[in-house]
């Protein structure tokens, strides 16, 4: 699940790379704007993937009304403010919100007995991408914002963002080669009451 | 001027990121590990615990295995000891008829052999009854453990007395000969090594549970002691009783009165679940 939410955040960024930023055609203006909708297309993507590993009912019910009031509120700052300049706080919230359901989740697994080895799953491997690129990213953006028309201050910016995305997909390698069930990585099968 | 300050802005803004970064880092670096090394000392926890889990159950069979012997050997020793010589006394008698033809003496070598037969047919009852006590199949567990209380009773040493409050319907009956086994089990112990001068055993139902008490004045032991003779090589018939509880899915245990006069040994076993382990 967490790598088929990976590919369609890879497929994305390619169709935009490729045929919206590189073109010299595309707007400044344009260009923040595709940033800001990237904001809520990861935001929902990473949301889905929590709907769906997620195990808890009443966990999901909470985290479906954040979801929910996020994706409003984000859905507001983009038809209200003006796509001339970029504003960090969405993508700050969205990270936090991402960041917060990644801990959900491995607080979730930790509480259940029945698959200790859950650390040799795809999922919990895909998390640990995840947890690392908002983390280490979340800084940047939430001061980013005063420095960004300094082209040192980006290019420093630019380091950070792009160590932390071969990080990412690393982890994600690590991921690949896991398997979905841990129990079976490990050849055991322990049962515990 | 200026732009020695968007510099110096800048280095500060650097270090500033830099460090927030390496920070928000470590802690999800510190988090993750967290959660993996607390995983594996989860797993090893319940290795362990699986471990001494398989280690209970060889002990168990161990001690059933064991049992098995025993019984076998004392059935062995009652066929060989006592059958054995009967049946040959009476085949001697019977020899005794064709070599000698008086007709008194054959009348008296024909009578003795019938009273030998007589008694080892009598003995033969004995071992089968105490294989399956007929009244336990029969009339079911309260007339059995009533028979084996009278019989205990019967010798002055022990008062042993019992009260089945509310057994309408009967068990099924491997479940009954499995509770009389362990009834007759501690009822042993107790007469053994308790130096108790009552027994008195009382049933309940409650909630879809059936409750056996025991009570009894002697020298007993809590559910600490039970579980240290279960797990140590010694004490046969307490893993002889931990195997049949385990095969009830029931509950045993074993406790001291709040008065601190007698102890108290609870079966709780459970009826709505019918199907026994194997």
């Amino acid at each position: 699940m967490g790598l088929r939410v990976f590919c369609a955040s890879i497929l994305y960024s390619l169709f935009l790379n490729f045929f919206v930023l590189s073109n010299k055609t595309v707007k400044q203006e344009y260009y923040l704007l595709t940033l800001s909708i990237t904001t809520i297309f990861e935001f929902f993507l990473f949301s889905y993937l929590f709907f769906r590993i997620l195990q808890s009912k009443q966990t999901l019910k909470l985290l479906y009304l954040v979801t929910a009031i996020v994706g409003v509120y984000l859905f507001y700052e983009i038809s209200t403010n003006p796509i001339t300049s970029y504003d960090p706080v969405p993508s700050i919230i969205s990270f936090l919100i991402i960041l917060i359901y990644c801990i959900i989740y491995l607080f979730e697994r930790v509480k259940d007995p029945n698959d200790p080895f859950f650390y040799f799953t795809t999922t919990f491997w895909v998390v640990v991408a995840l947890i690392m690129y908002c983390a280490g990213t979340f800084f940047a953006l939430m001061y980013g914002k005063a420095y960004l028309q300094e082209s040192a201050a980006q290019n420093e910016y630019d380091f950070i963002h792009d160590s932390l995305y071969i990080i990412k997909n690393i982890i994600l390698i690590i991921a690949i080669f896991s398997s979905e069930s841990g129990n079976l990585k490990t050849g055991r099968n322990l049962k515990f009451k | 001027m200026k732009a020695p300050m968007i510099l110096l802005q800048t280095e500060g803004f650097s270090g500033f990121l830099l460090f927030g970064t390496m920070g928000m880092l470590a802690l999800a670096i510190g988090m993750i590990i967290f959660i993996i090394f607390h995983q594996r000392k989860v797993i090893r926890y319940q290795m362990q615990l699986q471990e001494m889990e398989e280690e209970q159950q060889k002990l168990l069979l161990n001690a059933s295995i064991r049992w098995q012997e025993e019984e076998r050997q004392r059935i062995a020793a009652d066929l060989h000891d006592d059958a054995g010589p009967l049946l040959a006394t009476a085949r001697l008698y019977l020899n005794e008829n064709l070599v000698n033809q008086d007709l008194n003496t054959q009348l008296q070598s024909i009578y003795n052999a019938k009273q030998i037969i007589d008694d080892t047919i009598q003995l033969i009852r004995n071992i089968s009854h105490s294989l399956m006590p007929p009244t336990l199949k029969n009339f079911g567990l309260e007339s059995a453990v009533n028979d084996l209380f009278q019989k205990i009773s019967g010798s002055g040493v022990v008062n042993a007395s019992c009260r089945f409050h509310d057994y309408r319907e009967r068990l099924r009956p491997e479940q009954e000969l499995l509770i009389f086994r362990v009834i007759q089990e501690l009822v042993n112990n107790i007469l053994k090594h308790s130096s108790a001068s009552f027994i008195h055993v009382t049933q309940n139902y409650d909630d879809e549970r059936f409750f056996i008490r025991l009570h009894h004045d002697g020298k007993g032991i809590t559910q600490s002691d039970f579980e240290k003779l279960n797990k140590s090589a010694a004490g046969l018939g307490l893993k002889n009783i931990q195997s049949r509880i385990k095969v009830l899915r029931a509950k045993i245990e074993f406790e001291k009165d709040a008065s601190q006069t007698y102890f108290k040994v609870t079966l709780d076993i459970p009826v709505s679940n019918m199907e026994l382990t194997t």
